[in-house]
């Protein structure tokens, strides 16, 4: 039970706290206020215990199959707002315009999204095995420990980030959003296939390479939705995405980099 | 409705009837976070439509990499999960908030 539960809350937490330390860190880039955030985790949290409280609802929907259709709901949405969000934070990098409300917006509604699923998962698990006296102990443990892991990583994971300049770290974050947002959709893919509203299949193997079951496998999944055997249509949407993105935020990073250049080459009035 | 309106959309409902049955139905059920049977056998190349029913009181996860499925299962409910087509072999699962004691595979043949 104790090791399980380590297990269980440093997955669940490890994918909401990438996402936290990514936006906490690009914010640093220009001086954004992290108040956004004092709404966004009550938000998630109030949010995560309604869905958890649901779930029966849920779960009956489209003829069984609605869990996998609000998990795939909620996983193209932050898909589609992610790489939003580090286009709004480009921008602001270059702009003098104090208001930034509808980037704030975006990342408290990805935070909540992604605090509601992960929050929800816990809470589901927490509530059940509490109710069993002889595993409370261990479950308190494991779950303190899983749990403070995950947010040791996404503390790493910041600072890790932050320690670049102000240029290189929206770079890297542009690319480490772009991975995420695909990795979100290939999951997403993953509930529509499990729901029968989408095509399976096997691409590919890679767990000879990389078992989804080993650590690095667990972290890859946290981080970009890594599949060792993904079907045709979850690795066309993952590169879709990917590119897609990664075309939009580099652009826009080159050309407000020369933007600045002009800017600064132009003799002052 | 015009016609050229209507027929698209009676044709949707037909095919989308058409595509949901004859899908072969297997049952699994969790109890005393244990699967019964711990070795389900199916037809290898054909989508199948599991249903898993929790017997006990606390939720489970089904969970499987190789089959790429997981679905967490309230306790003393039933919950559907397409499966497949798989190519013949062994394809383990298991409880993710029981993981070692409940486990299974799903043999396709």
């Amino acid at each position: 039970m104790l090791s399980t539960s380590v297990i269980i809350m440093l997955r669940e937490v490890l994918e909401a706290v990438f996402l936290v330390s990514l936006f906490l860190s690009v914010s640093r880039t220009h001086g954004i206020s992290n108040r956004w955030l004092v709404i966004a985790v009550p938000l998630g949290s109030m949010a995560a215990i309604a869905y958890a409280a649901s779930l029966p609802l849920i779960a009956g929907l489209f003829d069984g199959v609605g869990q996998e259709i609000s998990n795939a709901l909620s996983q193209f949405t932050i898909a589609i707002l992610l790489p939003l969000c580090l286009l709004g934070h480009i921008r602001a990098l270059n702009q003098t315009s104090d208001n930034n409300t509808l980037l704030k917006l975006g990342m408290t509604t990805v935070t909540a999204l992604a605090l509601m699923r992960e929050g929800g998962e816990i809470y589901l698990y927490l509530s059940a095995f509490l109710g069993v006296p002889e595993w409370r102990s261990s479950l308190y443990a494991g779950s303190s420990i899983g749990i403070g892991l995950g947010l040791s990583i996404g503390a790493l994971f910041y600072f890790w980030l932050c320690s670049f300049s102000a240029r290189r770290t929206l770079l890297i974050s542009s690319i480490l959003a772009s991975m995420i947002a695909a990795g979100m959709s290939l999951q997403g893919c993953k509930m529509l296939i499990q729901a029968d509203w989408m095509n399976d299949g096997q691409l590919w193997d890679s767990s000879g390479l990389l078992s989804e079951d080993s650590a690095t496998g667990q972290l890859f999944y946290a981080l970009f939705g890594y599949e060792a055997s993904p079907s045709a249509n979850q690795v066309a949407c993952y590169f879709t995405v990917l590119l897609l993105s990664l075309a939009v935020l580099l652009s826009t990073m080159f050309k407000t980099s020369n933007a600045i250049k002009t800017r600064a080459t132009q003799p002052t009035p | 409705m015009t016609v050229s309106r209507l027929v698209p959309r009676v044709l949707f409902l037909f095919l989308a009837g058409l595509a949901n049955a004859g899908k072969p139905v297997f049952e699994l059920e969790i109890r005393g976070h244990l699967f019964e049977p711990s070795s389900l056998h199916i037809p290898a190349n054909t989508k199948i439509k599991l249903l898993v029913h929790n017997r006990d009181k606390t939720p489970e996860e089904f969970e499987s990499y190789e089959l790429n499925r997981e679905k967490v299962i309230l306790g003393g409910q039933k919950a559907v999960i397409f499966i497949g087509p798989l190519k013949p072999g062994s394809y383990p699962f298991f409880g993710e908030f029981n993981p070692k004691t409940a486990q299974g595979e799903i043999i396709a043949e």
